[in-house]
């Protein structure tokens, strides 16, 4: 046991606890918030349902890291089957899986929240600070031209080709050795996402984490104190061995926007707007031919960003418009995302050390929502609407051509049937992109908006301090309560707002 | 494991179309149903699927992988039993549902007497593909978690590397 790190794994009758705090999920919001009440002296226990890897136990092979890093052993996903919802299940929750990327709340998003949500508390001044220590804590760093691989150039020349703007991003990678695996996890701890961060700072002020620990309810929202029902798992976090129950004042819920919604539906607790406006983000990927080895399965595989035809201040939505980034995966992902079969899709995989790929990312409008559904894994609806994916075709054409000016032989769209583009004369073929359900591999990793932050409990589910509305001492600190896209990337929006919360919350 | 949609492929539906369709064949005799699924070998110890339910499986990583998985097939149809012993209740019954769809597909869709094992690799690709591109959500559901499932546990498989030209992880580590 790492000291203030306790493995429930297997225990069939653990003891029942209690604390100031207790904080449910370990991620960016949970962890952040863990540290900043610990540090203000508050007996925090925090609750993770995953269990702590690290090092050489993330070893790199989809088959067992999707097992055991994401919820629903990786398989979770929209109810119809069109967009794969990838979320964390691991101690530090999605720092640990995700490309690193940092991208801070643009102004205009904080500016379209003051207006369309009266968060009128929410400004530039007033986040800055909480913003800047985010910013601290991530390591935040450019990648630099020595970092970006071969894929990441290509994407870079094709850009700078048509004239178009984009850039190198920032990560919050200190000692990176480009081994290519960020999404299953950092075999060298490179990244500086929460567990290596907020949790050890959390550990040295007094709080305890649990691993294999999974909250399955809330009792007592309006009580002095909440009891929060614990399902201890087995090592592998397949099934339920034990319960205990954790007591406590202030509960804080930081699943993600998926699984806070479930827990509080779970528990009788929020009005109306508790699971709906969820936010998917969906990405689509596309996949570029060329002739030369390009091997994007090393380096960096998100180092570089087309930010051509992003709207960072659109009036009705906040953050808008597209755009394109490069990202590469190991074999098993890459080929769950190819539209062929038999011999055709091993021609394909043929090619993998010559395809580059990337993500077209366009941020949506809350159309989705999550409900209780008949096992412990919560049933996720969303509706696709025809706006995002006219969105969507115009970045894949973008892509599209800048993958032709870097010299792609051919650019894929992988849906059933595919789509495939060999030279500008073939843009049109882009149209037919219907993205029917279970036709095209979209991903999620931005899921918001499910327990949103509104100034009146007729439009959110909590006040602007994260508690939720009807409660006392129920608090949503994580990426639910982001009432639009918060980013194009959401983990330092929510390291700033936890940060923020929960220093209010301190005080 | 990614394997998107075994949890959400709609129950009741697929129940509708999947025990509609069993139910169509099972019209024509145990007799008749016996001899167009036939018998399977014995696939070895097993913890959740049949030895039919295993060849199915096999027939289907040859179809998705192509004709190259022949090596790969039976351990990647082990790995489906070994992840589906640990996934919830109406998960597993599910797909074990979706794997006898599958294995009558052909007689209930393409309008032969034949079951999907029984057809060579040229009609199984035909078959599944069309599966892929059905107007019926749930066929390309069903196509769709089958196509993850192989796809990921197949190319994870260190001995696929060489075929693609990946060197393996940077590490070395070859995982558990
Ligand atoms: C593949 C991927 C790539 C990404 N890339 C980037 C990127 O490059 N840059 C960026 O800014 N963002 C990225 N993101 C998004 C970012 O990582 C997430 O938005 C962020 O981690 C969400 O923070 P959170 O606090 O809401 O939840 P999480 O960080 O997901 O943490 C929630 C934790 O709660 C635990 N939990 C859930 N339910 C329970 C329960 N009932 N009991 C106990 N514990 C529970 C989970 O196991 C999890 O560890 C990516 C996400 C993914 C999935
Ligand atoms: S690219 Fe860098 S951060 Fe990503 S897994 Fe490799 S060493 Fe770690």
């Amino acid at each position: 046991m790492t000291e203030g790190i306790e493995s429930l794994a297997g225990v069939r009758s653990p003891a029942d606890r209690s604390a100031d705090v207790c904080i449910i999920g370990s991620g960016c919001g949970g962890a952040t918030a863990a540290r900043v009440l610990a540090e203000a002296g508050k007996d925090v226990v925090v609750l993770e349902e995953g269990s702590d890897r690290t090092g050489m136990e993330l070893t790199q092979r989809d088959g067992e890291m999707y097992d055991q890093l994401y919820m629903d052993r990786g398989g979770r996903s929209t109810e119809d089957l069109s967009i794969s919802v990838l979320t964390a299940r691991v101690l530090g929750g999605g720092g640990v899986i995700n490309a690193s990327d940092v991208v801070p709340i643009p102004a205009g998003v904080l500016a379209h929240w003051r207006r369309a949500f009266d968060l009128a508390d929410l400004t530039d001044a007033t986040l800055a600070p909480f913003a800047a220590a985010a910013l601290a804590d991530l390591h935040a760093n450019e990648v630099t031209e020595a970092q970006m691989n071969r894929a990441n150039r290509l994407l870079q020349e094709g850009t700078e080709r048509l004239g178009w703007a984009g850039a190198r991003m920032h990560h919050n990678r200190v000692g990176c050795q480009g081994m290519g695996t960020c999404l299953i996890g950092c075999p060298v701890n490179a990244k500086k996402n929460p567990r290596f961060v907020a949790i050890p700072a959390a550990i040295e002020a007094g709080a305890r984490f649990l691993t294999r620990a999974r909250a399955v309810r809330v009792e007592g929202a309006r009580a002095d104190t909440k009891t929060v029902t614990v399902k201890t798992l087995d090592a592998r976090g397949y099934h339920e061995t034990g319960e205990l129950r954790v007591r406590a004042p202030i509960v804080i819920v930081a699943c993600n926007a998926v699984a806070s919604a479930q827990l509080l539906l779970q528990s009788g607790i929020g009005n109306e707007h508790v699971g709906q406006h969820l936010i998917l983000q969906p990405q689509l990927p596309l996949v570029a031919s060329f002739d030369e080895p390009v091997n994007a399965f090393r380096g960096i595989p998100q180092a570089y960003a087309v930010t051509e035809f992003e709207e960072e201040d659109h009036p009705e939505h906040g953050l808008w418009g597209f755009r394109i980034e490069a990202i590469m995966g190991t074999p098993g992902i890459v080929s769950t995302l190819l539209p062929y079969i038999g011999s055709e899709s091993a021609t394909m995989m043929g090619r993998y050390d010559r395809i580059a790929a990337s993500l077209l990312l366009a941020p949506d409008e809350p159309s989705g929502s999550v409900r209780l559904g008949p096992s412990t894994r919560p049933i996720i609806a969303y509706e696709h609407r025809e706006e995002h994916k006219r969105r969507l075709r115009a970045a894949a054409r973008a892509a599209a051509r800048i993958y032709l000016a870097a010299g792609a032989r051919e650019v894929l769209v992988p849906s059933v049937p595919p789509v495939t583009v060999r030279s500008t004369r073939d843009l049109h073929h882009l149209d037919a992109l219907e993205m029917r359900p279970a036709t095209t591999p979209m991903v999620s990793a931005h899921q918001q908006g499910t327990v949103r932050m509104s100034s009146s409990a007729s439009r959110g589910a909590v006040d602007p301090d994260g508690l939720v509305w009807g409660t006392r001492g129920v608090y949503v600190m994580d990426a639910s309560i982001f009432p639009s896209s918060a980013s194009s990337h959401t983990m330092t929006p929510i390291l700033t707002m936890a940060r923020y919360l929960a220093s209010k919350l301190a005080a | 494991m990614a394997t998107e949609g075994f949890a959400v492929i709609r129950r009741r539906r697929f129940l509708k179309w999947g025990l509609g369709a069993g139910g169509a064949i099972l019209g024509a005799g145990a007799a008749g149903y016996g001899s167009l699924i036939g018998l399977a070998p014995s696939a070895g110890p097993l913890r959740i699927l049949s030895d039919r339910e295993h060849r199915t499986l096999r027939n289907l990583v040859t179809t998705i992988c192509g004709p190259i998985a022949m090596r790969e097939r039976h351990d990647v149809a082990d790995a489906f039993d070994g992840w589906l012993a640990d996934e919830p209740a109406n998960i597993v019954s599910d797909l074990q549902g979706a794997l006898l769809w599958m294995e009558l597909g052909p007689a209930l869709y393409d309008h032969r007497w034949e079951s999907f094992s029984g057809l060579d690799q040229a009609a199984r690709e035909a078959h599944f593909r069309s599966w892929m591109e059905s107007d019926d959500l749930v066929r390309r559901q069903v196509a769709t978690a089958f196509r993850k499932f192989v796809n990921l546990v197949f190319h994870d498989t260190p001995s696929t590397w060489a075929r693609i030209h990946y060197p393996g992880p940077a590490t070395g580590l070859r995982g558990s």
